[in-house]
């Protein structure tokens, strides 16, 4: 009885290191596969909440120099709206910003297919796919005006078209390695580089949002300094201050993006870790802690995008 | 101080400074002279964000640190409406600083 009693766990034991030896050795990717599907799809969030926030970037300055004016009282011209200094970025740069995104999307996209199927045309399409891309960034790298996005998302293509060239010959080992360990210096000093930017872009949308919360309480305050109040403006008025204290209290969440592409980061340092590591159970586990903890920011960050939309319509 | 860091100050200050000149009818003398000190922050944090570089020469190292004691002395008077002379003979000053800091980019 006592014998059969200590047995049972032990055979679930051995069972269960066996499964483990088995998944660490005989295939070896196939232990990257669910951290690595759940990075790719937590990384699709994120770089979708980046391209919103770069976007919507001149956006927001145009419409703050229209608020200024109207607050001001000044003419507006088309000529004024046409002028450059009143986008952040340049048409180029955002298209480069946009490209090395769709790159870095693709580039989770092959790391996905290298690390789950087994099909080695899957694996073409995928870095074909990522091959056109870099292409296309490739191009718009020469158009952008800052060197260190241009040192940041050149030395990221290089490596991954790379990458792209092992896997349309068919070396899904060589090239699952080189995507996650030689492409992690240039992964990282990218994503970088775009949360610097997001983080410089929020603080333009905060400055221009805090000057439309002063353009609506003065509106407010005027109306009732009038001495024949209108009720029907002072309600429009008050209104205006709502929506625009419920945008204020929204700017937090803009923030996701940013912290979002830090998640990114650790995560994919975990991923070079585990790459580079002996591939234990330990290694394993902290691997899948990083994931996830990347998967709650992104959700985060998904939730973020869906309530500024709702807010939006 | 990072350029980053320096943006992120500038918006500090910007939305400090908002908060103030809501306490003044437009047109008003205090008014003027807070809407003048928000445009010019507002232009230099534009301009910062435009060009993304880190900058560590001493000539910046040196003024982000002025930028530092100011903004210290600004905290201490900018929730009260009562002291706003004293915060605009300091908010001239960092906008002082905030030039010399922007005429440092290339």
């Amino acid at each position: 009885m006592k014998q059969h009693a200590l047995s049972l766990p032990f055979y679930r034991r051995a069972f269960v290191m066996l499964t483990l030896i088995f998944l660490m050795t005989a295939c070896a990717p196939a232990a990257y596969r669910e951290p690595i599907t759940r990075y790719q799809q937590a990384s699709t969030v994120v770089i979708e909440g980046a391209r919103t926030t770069y976007g919507s970037a001149n956006k927001g300055e145009r419409d703050a120099e229209i608020d200024h004016r109207l607050a001001r009282q000044e003419r507006i011209t088309l000529r004024d709206l046409n002028s450059e200094d009143l986008r952040l970025l340049g048409p180029d740069d955002i298209a480069a910003r946009m490209k090395a995104l769709d790159a870095l999307a693709k580039h989770g996209e092959l790391l996905l297919t290298l690390a789950s199927s087994d099909a080695p045309q899957k694996a073409k399409d995928a870095a074909n796919s990522l091959d056109d891309a870099i292409i296309s960034l490739n191009s718009a790298i020469g158009n952008t005006s800052s060197d260190g996005f241009k040192e940041a998302a050149g030395g990221f293509a290089t490596i991954a078209g790379e990458v792209a060239q092992l896997a349309l010959e068919e070396k899904i080992t060589a090239a699952l390695d080189k995507s996650i360990v030689a492409s992690g210096d240039q992964v990282k000093s990218l994503l970088r580089l775009l949360r610097i930017e997001i983080g410089a872009l929020y603080e333009r949308r905060r400055a221009n949002l805090s000057n439309d919360r002063v353009a609506a309480v003065d509106e407010y305050n005027e109306l009732i300094a009038q001495p024949n109040k209108n009720t029907a403006n002072l309600v429009k008025a008050a209104a205006r201050i709502k929506a625009v204290e419920d945008a204020w209290d929204n700017l937090p969440l803009l923030l996701g993006a940013g912290p979002g592409l830090d998640a990114m980061t650790q995560a994919h340092q975990e991923l070079l870790d585990y790459a580079k590591s002996q591939k234990s159970p330990q290694d394993l586990a902290d691997l899948i802690e990083a994931v996830d903890a990347f998967v709650t920011r992104a959700k985060v960050i998904a939730d973020a995008i869906q309530t500024l939309r709702d807010a939006q319509e | 101080m990072k350029q980053s860091d320096l943006i992120r100050i500038l918006g500090d200050i910007i939305t400090e400074v908002d908060v103030l000149r809501s306490e003044f009818t437009r047109g008003t003398e205090t008014r003027n002279q807070l809407d003048d000190i928000r445009d010019d922050l507002d232009g230099f944090q534009k301009r910062l964000v435009r060009i993304l570089i880190d900058l560590n020469t001493p000539e910046f190292s040196e003024a982000a640190n002025s930028l530092t004691a100011i903004n210290k002395e600004l905290k201490q008077t900018i929730d009260d409406v009562g002291k706003v002379a004293d915060t605009l003979n300091t908010l001239v000053k960092l906008v002082g600083v905030i030039q010399r800091i922007v005429e440092l980019i290339p």
